[in-house]
């Protein structure tokens, strides 16, 4: 995976928290990305500007770095650094690193691993240090990517508690939804209880490199630095580099109602003169022709072999072919076992590739 | 050297100049051609004589027409046909260069015609400098007419080339894909997972603990 992202969000911000009244102003958030051979490094910044009311502002650096063990195991070094400053409070920093192993499956994986984070607030109790370790997978549900997380957490002023997490990502062209939740049940010092909080965006591709992102709802508190939980509404224009691109029409015959088939299965193998033979299987047919651009696009009647085969040898090149096929008469169609699509002249065609 | 778009430019100069030089009409000779109607013919033959004057291969613009005029085609929808292949051919022979076999040639079409960008070829191209591109825009095309969403399957047969693949793994992936498909999983999904470009989600974890993105500075004080 190659790329490279920068992106900025300007506009409106509505935000509340257990210390702050619900208060509007603009909002500013770069953001980077540059991913190539398994690294990946990013960089945000938010900036949120209330007027006389105040502001605040936060820096994020995170590098990660993948890599296969083998199989479908792969494992994950991570660091992150960050820092806020506002006129709310003190500022505050946080280091943390973490490792993890995952392993993918052909719809999804699972992950375990682990994350030290050592933060200060600026206030004058000192480091804070928080250990965790994470357990999750995701899978890919029809556009939506689903993840799922569980992370036990311990911190060295006693605090001890466990996140629930779910997220989905769901792309709805030319809509792209991002929905999470979260879930933290406290086991000290609080010995019981649970909070809870959900968030979403959605973004509009405009254009080109621009786009319309919205979202909304609640977060839970940063236990390391000491920021508490609040509730949000953005409206941002996004511009930048990297955006997901702007739909493009719909294909013939890729979207609708499935195209329409030949009732007969195809298969290829090469004959020992050196030819293709194309077989159609069809078992309940009297006749079955075959036409392409290997036979200038006139139909050829196949041979039945008694057992419910038709056979024809033609001198297919290496490459891609375009093909029908018509059982006992009928109308000429795609057969199974090849893809398909509608061609320009409004029918359905088979796309045949000999290796 | 000259940009892809450069030569994309000289090869419909060449295309227009051909149209001029060669009216008279080197394609009626082709005998087959006489299946057409003689006013899809005449349009037909004037698209042809101008790629071969550009040095392009011209048999797959006969197939293009014959295709249409089994299919009980127009003569205006045959010509129109043929014109886009032409102008397919031509975007890819620019891309590939003069080197470019008949058949890549009809494999990067077909790919271009199923929305695969000249900029994913161009990079396929140069990746496989001197191991062939027959095989892998072969498998290109086929992903993309199996419904395979065209970012993916231009990054999934890219993912390919990048590790050095032959042929033998460009047709692995091929059919790991089209089993995939066969077996319920999104063809999307599937491109991504049997070339590895999907990977874990890098960052979800992280991106998840620190809430979504959208959501405003935090702004400080104890919880």
């Amino acid at each position: 995976m190659l790329g490279q992202q920068v992106v900025v969000d300007a506009g409106l911000i509505r935000i509340r928290t257990d210390s702050i009244s619900g208060t509007t102003g603009v909002s500013l958030a770069p953001a980077v990305r540059y991913v190539h051979n398994g690294v990946t490094l990013a960089g945000t910044g938010t900036y949120a500007g209330f007027g006389t009311r105040g502001w605040s502002g936060e820096g994020v650096l995170t590098g990660s770095y993948i890599f296969p063990l083998g199989g479908r195991i792969r494992a994950e070094v991570s660091g992150l650094a960050s820092a806020t400053t506002s006129a709310f409070g003190p500022a505050t920093q946080a280091l943390r690193a973490g490792a993890r192993i995952y392993r993918q499956s052909n719809t999804g994986g699972s992950w375990i691993g682990t994350d030290v984070e050592r933060s200060t607030t600026g206030l004058s109790s000192g480091a804070l240090g928080v250990y965790s370790v994470t357990v999750g997978g995701w899978r890919q549900l029809g556009p939506a990517l689903v993840v799922l997380s569980m992370t036990p957490t311990s911190a060295t002023d006693g605090s001890r508690f466990v996140d629930g997490l779910a997220s989905a990502r769901v792309a709805f062209r030319p809509f792209a939804v991002q929905l999470g939740a979260a879930l933290r049940t406290w086991m000290a010092p609080r010995l019981s209880g649970t909070e809870a909080a959900i968030a979403g965006n959605v973004t509009v591709p405009l254009e080109s490199g621009l786009a319309l992102v919205a979202g909304g709802g609640a977060y839970l508190a940063d236990v390391a630095q000491g920021l508490p939980s609040g509730r949000f509404l953005t409206l941002a224009l996004r511009i930048g580099s990297g955006l997901a691109p702007a739909p493009r029409p719909p294909r013939a015959g890729l979207t609708g109602a499935p195209l329409p088939r030949a009732p007969a299965t195809v298969s290829i193998g090469v004959t020992p003169e050196g030819l293709r033979q194309i077989t159609v299987r069809a078992p309940d047919a009297t006749s079955v022709e075959v036409k392409g651009d290997f036979t200038d696009w006139e139909a050829v009647p196949l041979l039945a072999d008694g057992h419910g085969n038709w056979n024809g040898k033609f001198p297919l090149a290496v490459g891609v072919h375009r093909l029908n096929v018509r059982v006992d008469g009928g109308i000429w169609g795609a057969p199974s076992g090849l893809p398909a699509e509608r061609d320009e002249f409004g029918v359905t065609s088979g796309v045949l590739v000999v290796e | 050297m000259r940009s892809a778009l450069q030569r994309i430019y000289l090869a419909v100069g060449a295309t227009a100049l051909g149209i001029t030089l060669q009216a008279g009409g080197l394609a009626a000779q082709d005998q087959r051609l006489a299946r057409l109607d003689a006013a899809t013919r005449a349009g037909v033959t004037v698209v042809i004589d101008s790629l071969r004057a550009g040095g392009l291969p011209t048999e797959p613009l006969i197939q293009k027409a014959l295709e249409g005029a089994s299919k009980g085609a127009s003569a205006d929808r045959i010509v129109m046909a043929v014109r886009a292949l032409g102008r397919d051919l031509g975007l890819v022979h620019a891309l590939l260069g003069p080197s470019a076999t008949e058949a890549e040639l009809v494999a990067g079409a077909a790919a271009v015609r199923g929305g695969v960008a000249g900029s994913d070829i161009a990079a396929l191209a140069r990746l496989q400098a001197g191991r062939g591109l027959l095989v892998p825009l072969s498998v290109l095309a086929e992903l993309v007419a199996r419904g395979v969403p065209v970012d993916s399957a231009a990054a999934a047969v890219t993912r390919v080339a990048q590790r050095g693949g032959g042929n033998a793994d460009f047709n692995t992936l091929e059919r790991g894909i089209e089993h995939d498909i066969e077996a319920g999983i999104p063809a999307g999904a599937a491109a991504s997972v049997r070339a590895g470009v999907q990977g874990p989600p890098i960052g979800v974890p992280g991106a998840v603990n620190r809430g979504l993105r959208g959501r405003p500075a935090r702004p400080v004080g104890r919880p």
